[in-house]
This record gives structure tokens, sequence and C-alpha cells, in this order.
């Protein structure tokens, strides 16, 4: 009789939470369902079940005006571009940086650990108005109507999306404590057959890495992509604006919410392509993500 | 977290004859020391300096030292005490006294006392017959901290209580589990941006799903206009804040749960404890290290609010949803003075420097 | 030395390579007048071979901050379009260089013979010497129907005896009995940008209101917080109130689609509207607050950045967009009113016995220009603010007022703007 009632009870909260994670996952599911309506249809169904209604929806029109009609294609190229250096680099500069600290005696170097420790706390909106500052006076290279010349600005550009969030304290102490598990005993073997420093990194220490790698890698594409603090106050210009500022900009002066829809869900499917696929990894990276 | 730093040599090299390798190490160093130094190191440094002046970003003038000024301005409150000349209902107009004059208008008070020249009104209260005015220099920033601070008591409790039901929910494996922790995690992903877009859209106040589901609920019910109504606009924000953040909370509070020893649950249930009673004696108290974790880390999270204010309500009506951050960004950037925007940072990071010492001091009590 | 060597090598290739593309940055617009413009170019581009101009188009939304990440990144083109309100800040900036200084100096880059046809809302100066100069304008206009002030048996407005602010009123009380039309005055409330102070601005200097005062540039109080200010905000939160008015942006096509009575915007509508209802299309002046009707002047103007390489040849393009038969040429193709008497005697819509020289004459007579400060942009944005809680139901006297305590703070921010 307990047992019974019990089990009943059981699966009427396991109901309520299907019923939950329903409603939860609706808006995301309602950018992508609008994407194909137009305006009217958008806010005329808007029941639990009419929402669903794509009998009379637009097709891909949307789509196609969003492509045609904006830069977006332009955005989803400086995205694309700044997230995979991002990724790349910053899994190389923070990972070359923990080793270093790790395997290498050397004077003061306890005081180094001891101010990245220091630096974790700092979060990076205390110091992007600085940054602004700074990034307007450094040096660049570029060429340019068949020349080399050289800038004083890093204002506007892809590279000031990429290089000043590559070396952050917290991948750096991730990598470090990763490579602790590591005996080291394989490293000094090779040191001692006299192969270079760089080729015991890449060939021996990275690959047993991949976990820790890839928990970088995956909270780096997630932050590049998504950026939207720093490429609003340091990328303007239309040729280098990311995908999320670009969204900002085309919702604040559109008033065609399905156009607006089709755009969400574009930027939207490779994160959640790269989610569904690598959900577990992405799981154990935000557990470590979140203790920043 | 705890980061235990390697005291010892277990984990270097000991080898003699690597003398290269170990410039060459210093020389895998150098990328990260260098980005650390110019772009985290630096601004600090110069966000000080700058404060201290008033540099704009795009001026002819070049910059003056002010010293504390840019603080002084921004953190000025006073409060004066008021008369009023007259009860008499009649009179439509309500005079005040301060300092044997009368006064129609604050603004008239403000502009005729040199000691508060450039004080305005922050709010007024009644004590005993007397009016009291809070002033204060920079009204927006008082207000944008206030807000910030209401919007971190309202996302914090309502994000903390819904990943700990969560987690609850989710203790224990059966089928589905797998997909519905996915289906709690899906808007962590998502980008904040794209949040912003798809609620406002549901968040409409006549044509919106959310109007329209309570309204289908409870008839009686009068349309909100959530986004546009400064009662209601924070706390717009900060419902759909939770939505996209809880699932990270909630993963790391069922890592908490899992830490709990199965043996505990088993010695109440024999003792007879009703479910209540064994989350109050056993589940709360093993989860006690994980929740302050939780919650301050959600804290200081929360006070970084930018993205939806910015998206969404660019801090109206009314300057509601104005937030320390979204005001230092407005200053400091878009009408360029820097130096004073750079001062609104510098006191947000004091704020976000108190939090991660309290954090790091209540966890380390705690073992 | 080798890095020397390189260094110098270096530098030569930089100033020797490229001089021949003049870098031009201006407005995304409509597409006449964009085609208008690109073939103005093309002409003086083949005219002059030995440099070209090369043009970008900016979306309007995005132009000021482009402009200000431009200055950041040191990455500003040799002319500039700029909105006529803001040069006076873009030259006190260090943005820009004159134009021309005055008679004797040797630095003016073109002659007065350049710009002594073109009338003020073309020229923009700042401390005496013309930074910018601009070959259209727009009007404000009252847009609505000849037929629902027929069937209302209203009074059709002249710009000697514009509609009284209570006439008006009435008016829009008198079409919402009707209750034909959905919505009945749209004011684009809901603008972002510089629609509020270019708007709105115009009506509380007939209020007799201003934004600041205008010979040092240094007090608001008295002028934005004035009484004609002041009943300006009530006229408008009342519109509000009694639903006269609407705060949200409209879709497009109302008033085409019969749907919206009157629309107050600016002279760019003429062509869409004037195909959509034809004749039944009546154009009017602005309301008179007391004064008078006024309507903002003062449009894109070109300018030549302080760090071009080649300021001559940059204001020789500029001085061509300028001579008569440009004018009339670009504003033949894109609809807007000529800044120059001559170039207007060209046009059939705005010469003599033209359907539109009431707006020619309007914008060359009842203008309000806003004022010629380093501060404007941000006066403009302080306003813009101050229109927006006001139309949100916030006390008018208080958002006025803290909108004046703003802007004098700001200018105090800025030692003056000297």
């Amino acid at each position: 009789m307990i047992n019974k009632s019990l089990i009943v009870s059981k699966y009427i909260r396991r109901m309520l939470l299907v019923a939950l994670g329903g409603l939860f996952v609706l808006p995301i599911v309602f950018v992508f369902v609008a994407s194909f309506k137009n305006e009217s249809q958008i806010f005329s169904e808007a029941g639990l079940l009419s929402i669903f209604n794509l009998t009379e929806g637009v097709g891909l029109a949307n789509y196609k005006n969003v492509i045609e009609q904006t830069p977006f294609l332009t955005y989803l190229t400086n995205s694309f571009i700044i997230t995979s250096l991002s990724v790349a680099l910053s899994t190389l500069v923070n990972s070359m940086a923990a080793y270093s600290l790790l395997r290498f005696p050397w004077v003061g170097k306890q005081c180094l650990l001891i101010l990245l420790l220091a630096l974790l706390i700092v979060p990076f909106e205390a110091v992007v108005l600085p940054l602004v500052f700074i990034v307007t006076q450094l040096p660049w290279v570029e060429y340019q109507n068949g020349s080399w010349s050289l800038i004083y600005s890093w204002f506007n550009s892809l590279h000031v999306q990429i290089i000043p969030e590559l070396a952050n304290p917290f991948f750096i102490f991730l990598f470090y404590q990763y490579f602790k598990s590591i005996p080291k005993d394989y490293e000094e073997a090779a040191l001692i057959d006299g192969a270079s420093i760089w080729k015991i990194f890449f060939t021996i220490v990275m690959p047993q890495a991949k976990p820790v790698i890839a928990t970088v890698a995956i909270l780096t594409f997630l932050r590049s992509w998504n950026a939207y603090l720093l490429p609003v106050l340091v990328a303007n210009a239309q040729d280098v604006r990311p995908l999320m500022p670009g969204m900002q900009q085309f919702f604040s002066h559109s008033v065609d919410w399905g156009a607006v829809m089709a755009y969400a869900s574009m930027t939207t499917l490779p994160v959640l392509i790269v989610f569904f696929a690598l959900h577990k990894y992405l799981v154990d990276a935000m557990k470590t993500g979140i203790k920043r | 977290m705890p980061i235990k730093l390697a005291k010892d040599s277990e984990y270097q090299f000991n080898y003699t004859g690597m003398q290269q390798g170990k410039s060459y190490a210093r020389l895998m160093l150098l990328p990260a020391a260098l980005l650390l130094f110019l772009f985290l190191c630096l601004p600090l440094v110069v966000s000080v300096g700058v404060s201290l002046t008033d540099e704009r970003l795009l001026s002819p003038n070049s910059a003056h030292f002010v010293g504390l000024e840019n603080y002084k301005r921004l953190l000025a409150v006073k409060v004066i005490e008021l008369k009023r000349a007259n009860n008499l209902k009649e009179q439509t107009e309500d005079m005040f006294i301060y300092q044997h004059k009368r006064y129609r208008k604050l603004r008239e008070l403000v502009r005729d006392n040199a000691e508060l020249f450039g004080y305005s009104e922050l709010t007024q209260f009644n004590v005993f017959g007397h009016t009291r005015v809070v002033l204060a220099r920079d009204v927006l920033f008082i207000r944008s901290f206030i807000n910030t601070c209401k919007f971190v008591a309202m996302v914090v409790p309502m994000q903390v209580v819904l990943a700990l039901l969560l987690a609850l929910a989710l203790r224990r494996n059966f089928t589905g589990s797998g997909v519905l922790k996915v289906v709690f995690f899906t808007p962590v992903v998502t980008s904040m941006v794209v949040v912003c877009v798809v609620w406002t859209l549901m968040l409409h106040q006549q044509e919106g799903l959310i109007n329209q589901a309570i309204k289908y609920i409870w008839p009686a019910y009068v349309q909100i206009d959530w986004l546009n109504d400064p009662q209601w606009s924070l706390f717009a924000i900060a419902c759909l804040s939770a939505w996209q953040g809880v699932g990270v909370q909630m993963l790391i509070i069922l890592a908490g749960l899992q830490a709990i020893p199965n043996t505990l649950y088993e010695a109440a249930s024999l003792d007879g404890a009703s479910p209540w009673s064994q989350f109050r004696h056993v589940t709360l108290p093993g989860l006690r290290h994980t929740l302050i974790f939780v919650v301050l880390s959600t804290t200081i999270f929360a006070f970084a609010l930018f993205v939806q204010v910015d998206v969404m309500t660019q801090g109206g009506p009314q300057d509601s949803t104005s937030t320390v951050l979204f005001y230092a960004i407005e200053k400091g950037f878009r009408q360029q003075q820097i130096a004073y925007g750079s001062t609104v940072c510098i006191l947000y990071f004091v704020v976000i420097l108190a939090l991660s010492l309290l954090q790091k001091k209540l966890l380390s009590y705690d073992k | 030395m080798l890095r020397k060597v390189c260094l110098v090598v270096f530098f030569v290739f930089c100033t020797q390579v490229r001089s021949e593309t003049i870098q031009l940055w201006r407005t995304l617009s409509a597409a006449d007048e964009m085609r208008t413009f690109t073939q103005q170019v093309e002409r003086f581009n083949l005219a002059n071979p030995q440099y070209q101009v090369s043009v970008q188009a900016i979306p309007h939304g995005a132009y000021a901050e482009s402009v200000i990440g431009g200055a950041l990144a040191q990455d500003l083109p040799c002319i500039l379009a700029v909105d006529q309100p803001n040069v006076a800040n873009y030259a006190w900036s260090g943005l820009i260089q004159p134009l021309y200084t005055d008679t004797h100096s040797a630095s003016n880059l073109i002659s007065p013979l350049d710009f002594n046809h073109v009338n003020a809302n073309g020229i923009g100066k700042y401390n005496g010497k013309v930074y910018s100069l601009g070959p259209f304008d727009i009007a404000l206009a009252l847009f609505t129907r000849r037929s629902l002030l027929n069937s209302l048996d209203f009074r059709i407005p002249t710009l000697a005896q514009p509609w009284s602010v209570d006439e008006f009123n009435m008016l829009l009380e008198k079409i919402k009995q009707q209750g034909q039309f959905k919505y009945i005055l749209d004011m684009n409330l809901a603008g972002v940008g510089e629609w509020p102070a270019y708007g709105f601005l115009p009506m509380i200097v007939s209020a007799g209101g201003d934004f600041i005062e205008r010979s040092t540039y240094r007090q608001a109080e008295g002028f934005l917080n004035s009484k004609g200010a002041v009943q300006w905000g009530h006229w408008l939160q009342n519109l509000l109130d009694n639903e006269l008015t609407q705060l949200s942006n409209l879709e497009h096509g109302q008033f085409e689609k019969g749907l919206l009575a009157i629309h107050y915007t600016g002279s760019w509508m003429v062509d869409r509207y004037q195909k959509a209802i034809g004749d039944d299309l009546l154009i009017l002046p602005p309301v008179d607050f007391g004064s008078g009707a006024y309507i903002g002047g003062g449009s894109w103007h070109y300018t030549v950045t302080r760090n071009c390489p080649q300021p001559k040849q940059a204001a020789k393009f500029i001085a061509y967009l300028m001579t008569n038969n440009e004018i009339a040429f670009f504003n033949r193709g894109s609809g807007f009113i000529p800044t120059s008497a001559e170039a207007a005697n060209q046009l059939a819509l705005y010469s003599e016995q033209g359907a539109l020289r009431k707006l020619y004459l309007t914008s060359e007579r009842n203008v309000v220009l806003r004022p010629a400060t380093p501060a404007y942009p941000a006066i403009s944005a302080i306003f813009s603010q101050a229109v927006r809680r006001i139309a949100q139901g916030a006390d008018v006297t208080e958002s006025l007022d803290r909108a004046v305590d703003e802007i004098e703070l700001n200018i105090l921010d800025n030692r003056g703007y000297r």
C-alpha cells in the first residue's frame, strides 16, 4: 500500500520534471520554430501547441532575408576566425605556461604562482575599460593597399578580439593540476636521451592531456563564440564585427521578428551541435568552469 | 577551489644537464606572462592611474590630475532635513524651509546653497513630521548600485533554490535523467544575446507567450508590460537570467550530492526519519560547503550583469535596470569619460574582491 | 644595422604606395540617393583620373559609432560625411580640419567662390571657420490626407498660418472620434539617434524654449526647462494619455494602408507617399506652439579629416559636389531639398512654380539649426533620454531639470569645451 503510493508519487514527480524540462527548452525551440514564420503568425500563434504550427510558415524566407540583407556572412566568418584561433592559441599558450611552471625549477617561481592565484580573482569586466584605452595605443603591422604599414591602434580589428583574452590564469591552473598527475619519469628519460623540450611537450605531454585540453577548448569556444562585451567596445566596424554584437545591432534596428529569429537560430545552431556532440565533456568543463 | 601549489620538487625535473632546457622553459612561459601583464595587470594599474584624472577617450584636452574627485563624486551622499512650511490643504504647492529660507522646489534649494553644488535628490523619507532628503552627486550611480544589489537579491535565491530542487529530483539515475540533465543545461550554452532576444519576444505585453499563458490560466490577469514597467523590468531580467544559468548550479549541487555517503541516508531511514528530516539533517549539512560556494559564485556572477540590460532595456525604463557595469560602460565608453568609467570599474572590482575573499574565508573555515 | 635598413625601406614603402585613392565614408541610404551619388563620384573620377574617390556606405544606426571607432583605430577616411550638428564636436575633437579659415589664410582648402551660393543649411561652421559643406537638406512636415480634412471640414494650414497647437489638438480629437483610423498621429517617439533632437527641437523653440543659451553655450537652465519646454512635455504626455499617439514603433506602411491619419516625419517620405496615395497627399507645415512653425535644418555634410594625406584633392571633390549643377543633379535624383537658390531654380519641384516650392522656402526661412557647440552630441543624447522618460510617464519638470543638470555638468566636465 505504502509502496504503491510511493511509486505513484514518484511517477507524478517525474512527469512534473519532464513537463518542466519541456518548458525549459521551449524558448530555444521557439527560436527555431518562429524563424519559419512571419511576424503576424509569430504573434497570433502563441498557444502552447499552436506555436508549433508550421503549416502556413514562410519556409526559409527569413533566412534568405537575413543572409541577403545583413552582413550575416561577414559576421559569421569573423566569429569563426576569432573562435578557432582563440581555441587553438589559448590551449597552446596556457598549457605551455603551466608546463613550464610545473616542471622547471627557478628562482621566484613561487611568487609567480601566487601572483597567478591573485589574478584569478580579477574579473575581466573590471579591466575592460582600461583595456580599451590600452589597445588604442598598441602598434600593429598590417598589409593594405599592396604594402606593409604600421598602425598605432588595435581598435577595430580581429586580433584585438583574440589576443587580450588568450592567457587565462584559471586555464593555466587547470593545466597545472592536470600535468601533476602525469608521471615525469618518461619525460626525464626523453630529456636524457637528448630530446628537446618542445618535442617532449608536444609528443609526450600533450597527448596525455586530452581531457583538460577538451575542457579548455570547450570553455574558450563558448566564450569566444558568445563574446559580447569586448567586441561591443573594440570592434564596431562592420568588417570585423562578430555574430553576437551583430545580432544586437540587427535586433535593435529591425522590427521583423521572423528575421531576428532566423538570425538567432543560425547563431545558436553551431553551439547546439557542439553541445549535443560533446555534452559529456562540456558538462565536465562547465563544472570546472564556474569555479573560476 | 583548492589549488595546491607544488611546494616540493617532486614534480620538477631533476636532470642537471638541462641548462638549455631552462631557457626554453622560460620561453614557454613568456607568451602567457606577457599577455597577462599587458591585458590584466597593466589595465588594473592604468585604471587606478586614470581614475585620478579627467582623461577622455577622444578629446583635444590633455588629462588633468584631479585627485580623488571621481571617487568623491561617485560616492558623495548627503542627508538634509527640511521643514514643510505649510500644511494647509488649500495650498497646492509645497514650500520647504531649509536654513531659514523658503524654497518651492528642492532643485532651487540645491542651486542656492554652494555646499550642495552638484547634488540632486536620491530619495526622501519622513521621520516624525520632518522630511529628510537623501542627496547624492551621482544619483544614477547609486541607483545602479542599488539595482545591482536588488538583482542579486532576486536572482541568487531563485537560481540556487531551483538548482537545488532540480538536483534533488535528478539525484538518482532513472530512464531519461541523462536527457533531462542535458535539457536543463541547454540554456547555459545558448548565447545570452539570443536568450535576451527571444525573451524580449516572449515578454511582449499584448502578444507575448508569457502574458498569453498567464492570461489563459488566470483570466482576470491584467497584462504587465514586463520590460517597460519600472516595477517589473528588473524582475523579468532576473527570471531569464536564472533560467539561463541554473544548469551550472544544478550540476555543481549534483556533484555535491553524490559526495554525501549513502550510508548516512541508510542510517537515517533505519531510524525512521521522514524524507523532510532526511533532507534537513543529512542533505543540507552535507551540502553546506557546496551551497556556500554556489551562492557566492552566483553572487559574483550576478554582479557583472550587463548583456541583458544592454540588449533588452538600455538601463530603462526610468533607470530601473541600470547596473554598475552598464553604467561604467555607458559613461566610460559611450560618453567617452574613460576616467570616470574606470573609477566605477575599480569600485566594482573592490566589491568582487570582498566577495571573493569572503568566499575563500568561509570555505577554508569550513574545512 | 639590418633592422634600421628594414625600417627605412618599410617607411619608404608606406609613404610611396597609395595616394591614388581618396576614401569617403557616408551613410547608407535609399537606393535612389545612393545611385545618384555613385554617378557623381564616377563622373568626378573620370574627370580626375590621377586620384579616385572610393565610397564606403555605413548604415545609419552605426554611423556615429563607426566614426568614433575609426578615430580610435586611426583609420578615418579622407572625406567624412558628418551630420551637420556634430560638426562643432568633430572640429573641437580634432577629427576634421577647416575647409576655409579667412581670406588671408594659406591653409584654405577651398575658396569662398565654392560656397558663397550655399544657404545656411549647407554650411557647417565652428569658431568662424568653415568645416563642412552639404548639398542637400530635408524638411519636417505633417503628412496627411486631403480627404480626411475635407470630411472633417477642417482648415488646411499654410506656412503663413499654420495650425496652432489648440487647433491641432482639436483635430486629433476629431479624428479619434471619427474612429476611421487605428493610429492617429505618429511622431516616431521611439526613434533613436538624432531623431528626437531633430524632430522635437523645432517644437520646443516654437514653444519658447531651446536646448541651451546660444552665445557662450554654457547655460541650459532656463532654456531646456523653460515654461515653453515644460508645456511641450505636458502636451506630449497628454497625447499619449489620450491615445492620440503611441510610444512604440509602428510597422512600416501604416500610413499608406490608411491605418495612420497623420505622420510627422521628414521630406524623405514625400516620394513614397506620393506614389501610394497620389493627389490625396497633403504635406503640411508643422504645428505652431506659439512663435510659428519651425523645422529642423542642417543635414549630412562633407568634411575633410585631420589626418587626410591629400586634403587639397579631398576638398576639391567636396567643392565639385557643391557646384550648383551638382547640387541640382543630386537633389533631382534623391528628391531632397537643395541648399542653394540657383540649384532650386534648376529643379522642377523646387523652382518658383514647383509643387514643393514651399518646402524649399520652409527650409530656407523657418529653420532652427541645432546649437553649434562641441557639447551638441552630449546634449542630443541627454535630450533623447529626457524625451524617453517623459514619454514613459515620468514627471516633465523633473525630467527636463535633470537634463539641464546633466548638460551643464557635461560642459563643466569638459572644461567648457574650450
